[in-house]
């Protein structure tokens, strides 16, 4: 072997000990990386016959060659026994295993320092260091990455789950929280950007992706109502945030349905609309809206009546005609029937039309079936579901309304509504301080002005007139702060009724005054007139009848 | 079936670059000598180096255990990431973190790959704690019963390239079917 080979076998040996390393150890077989194309059996054979003639002797001895032949992995078991219990003897003897030199001052207790630089590989090259430094930083980021991705789709998964229990207001609600997550996640990461370069455009780096769209859009079409605003709202949205591609797509199909039909229902709307709108006029006499009834329901007989968007919105001008004609409510509910007989899957966008006709028409029998079947379609359907209880009270069954109230409040532990629909159930039941107790837990939760309401008349029936006014003027408060005057028309009037009544002059006149300010002009209502005036009472007003104002 | 297994490795190149490296540097930590440190070659030790056995049962355990531990750690926060990312959530590819989702579940597919110890090291590992000479405590074969057969099974599986099989899967479930 030449003598570059053996420096290139143990560069790192110092120089004052090569000699003794060289005496004790063949670096030559024990380093793997050794270079052995130039290595001839005429260099191995001192070393070979050195270190495997006493152990070659010893097995000559021990056993014969044919049994040594047969059995090759008996022999290789003894052999590493043999190794293993001479580097046990050696270790527990502070030797390095290889060598027999002292391990005193190894860092390891089975090799010296030499044996241990060379055959423990210290050393690792450029590329797997730069790779591990690459690595920890790219898994770094992965996870952070990770965690927010794994927060979306959490979420996600709970819009899931809300839109399979069909409560869409709700699912509604939660995709658009994780929209507004996901934009405080890229504010972030824009914000940490911005630390290592100040001129760093800000990126939407975090999406919320294409399947929180999906499923929007699809709790759109399960709660749309057939509302001419609504639909060219849906149809804006799809055909602004999903591409002509993917609409055709399986995922899309339910969607692509609706939009094709609201696309269909805003082009008829288009070309009858015009002609439609001919038939509506002004009576100058009462300045009502009137409409030539026969020649409006002759146009609509010369219409196509084909697609379920000519259905939809034939019948929507039919009855249209029948309203503004005065027609009897069994014309306009036969309208309604039909026209949901007619359109199949999609006559539930016509529900919520349908229980508002039923209502004004005063049917509580059919405001109670049509409100089931909204509620049993969208759980979220609460306003639905209290046009049914109202219906209840006014039929005087106090207890199916109370039934319809509790399972409202199960099945949505979030709507404050409940409180105030409570509320009013036991006033009517004459139940008032009970009232003013669930309108107390009810503020508790939420500073809700129809739940003061309710406290100030049940405070009122039960003669506490500082108590009602105290109530009505923190209605009033939170009208005029936190909805800028926004309130019904109940609300407001009753606030100034009790604020008449309770001699507080200026809570009166603030109402007063908010409904002249208003858009168009209004009046107190002729009830609240005629309670002041002494014609009728407080009592007849929230204890009988409609119970309200 | 080597020529398999290589082509696994290589289409995991980063995983098993990346294996191979905590195996030489949990060698290192706890003095197991290194016979041959090439992370990358045509022969079944790709991906892995190869080392002498160990003498204690601790050593043997943990040179399996740790070089699949620091992948895994690595590799579950980019693929569970990734993989939500594409599959669920629907990213476009016109938003950037589509591209770093797919770099995430290209990696993490990657790293989980290559997990699993050396064949032989999980057989010696198995053999060391529950051969028939070994006397090992009761406490420990229960502890590390599950470990000891995961770095099997997965071992096995690594082997046949089935875990990249899995995952192959996984990703055309996540495409046709999520």
């Amino acid at each position: 072997m030449s003598d570059e080979n053996k420096e290139k076998i143990i560069p790192e040996t110092p120089e004052d000990e090569k000699e003794k390393v060289e005496g004790d150890w063949k670096w030559d077989a024990a380093v793997p990386e050794t270079k052995t194309d130039d290595i001839t059996l005429d260099d191995l054979a001192p070393i070979m016959d050195k270190e495997e003639a006493p152990a070659e002797e010893e097995k000559a001895q021990e056993e014969p060659a044919e049994e040594a032949e047969e059995a090759p992995a008996e022999e290789e078991k003894k052999e590493e026994k043999n190794e293993t219990e001479e580097k046990a003897e050696k270790k527990a003897d502070g030797q390095c295993v290889i060598c027999g030199n002292s391990t005193k001052n190894s860092p390891n207790d089975l090799y010296c320092e030499d044996c241990a630089r060379k055959f423990l590989r210290t050393h690792f090259g450029i590329p797997q260091v730069v790779l591990a430094f690459v690595m920890v930083f790219f898994a770094a980021f992965s996870w952070f990455v990770c965690v927010s991705t794994v927060d979306f789709s959490a979420q996600l998964m709970k819009v899931e789950s809300l839109i399979s229990e069909k409560r869409y207001t709700d699912a509604i609600g939660a995709v658009e929280k994780l929209s507004t997550d996901v934009a405080t996640v890229d504010q972030g990461f824009n914000a940490t950007l911005a630390t290592f370069n100040k001129n760093q455009n800000v990126v939407d780096f975090f999406v919320d992706g294409e399947r929180s769209m999906r499923i929007l859009l699809d709790a759109y079409v399960d709660s749309l109502p057939f509302s001419q605003e609504q639909i060219a709202q849906f149809v804006n949205i799809v055909s602004v945030e999903v591409d002509k591609d993917k609409l055709e797509t399986r995922k899309y199909e339910k969607i692509k349905k609706m939009y094709d039909y609201c696309v269909e229902v805003n082009s008829y709307s288009n070309e009858i609309g015009p002609t439609w709108y001919t038939f509506m006029y002004t009576d100058e006499k009462t300045s009502e809206q009137k409409i030539k009834y026969d020649e409006a329901i002759a146009f609509l007989e010369t219409c196509p009546n084909d697609t379920p968007a000519q259905k939809s919105l034939n019948g929507y001008y039919r009855y249209i005609a029948a309203y503004f004609a005065e027609k009897d409510k069994e014309v306009v509910f036969e309208i309604f029937d039909n026209l949901l007989e007619d359109l199949g899957e999609y006559s539930y966008l016509f529900d919520f039309i349908y229980l508002q006709v039923a209502w004004t028409y005063e049917d509580y029998d059919r405001v109670e079936v049509i409100a089931d079947r909204l509620y049993e379609a969208n759980i979220n359907a609460t306003d639905a579901y209290y046009y049914s209880i109202k219906a209840n009270i006014l039929q005087g069954d106090f207890t199916k309304a109370d039934e319809r109230c509790e399972r409202m409040f199960k099945d949505n532990p979030e709507a404050i509504d409940y409180y105030a629909v409570k509320a009013e159930i036991l006033r009517r039941m004459g139940k008032y301080q009970e009232s003013i107790d669930i309108c107390k837990k009810g503020v508790a939760v939420e500073q809700d002005a129809s739940i003061y309401n309710q406290q100030a008349i049940s405070c009122m029936l039960l003669d506490d007139k500082a108590g009602a006014l105290d109530a009505a003027k923190t209605a009033y408060e939170i009208i005029t702060v936190s909805t800028q005057g926004q309130a019904s028309y109940e609300i407001l009037n009753t606030i100034a009724l009790i604020g008449k009544l309770c001699d507080d002059e200026e809570t009166y006149e603030n109402v007063k005054a908010l409904f002249e300010a208003g858009q168009e002009p209004t009046e107190l209502d002729e009830k609240v007139k005629k309670c002041i005036e002494g014609e009728i009472t407080f009592e007849e007003i929230f204890m009988e009848g409609y119970g309200d104002i | 079936m080597t020529i398999v297994y290589v082509i696994s490795k290589y289409l995991t190149i980063i995983g098993a670059s990346l294996k191979a490296l905590w195996e030489q540097v949990f060698c290192r930590i706890l003095g197991i000598p290194v016979q041959d440190a090439s992370y990358l070659n045509s022969t079944e030790l790709c991906g892995h180096i190869e080392h002498d056995f160990t003498e204690s049962k601790l050593k043997s355990f943990l040179i399996c255990y740790l070089p699949g531990l620091m992948n895994r750690f690595f590799g579950y926060g980019m693929l569970i990431g990734g993989y939500l990312g594409l599959f669920y959530l629907e990213v476009s590819s016109e938003d950037t973190i589509f591209w770093v989702y797919l770099a995430m579940l290209y990696v993490g597919i990657s790293l989980m790959c290559n997990n699993a110890p050396l064949y032989e090291d999980a057989l010696y590992n198995w053999d060391m704690l529950y051969g028939k000479e070994q006397k090992t405590n009761i406490i420990v074969k229960i502890l590390a019963f599950i470990p000891s057969v995961y770095f099997i099974v997965s071992a096995f599986m690594e082997k046949y390239a089935i875990s990249l099989l899995v995952y192959m899967v996984a990703v055309l479930l996540g495409i046709f079917v999520i």
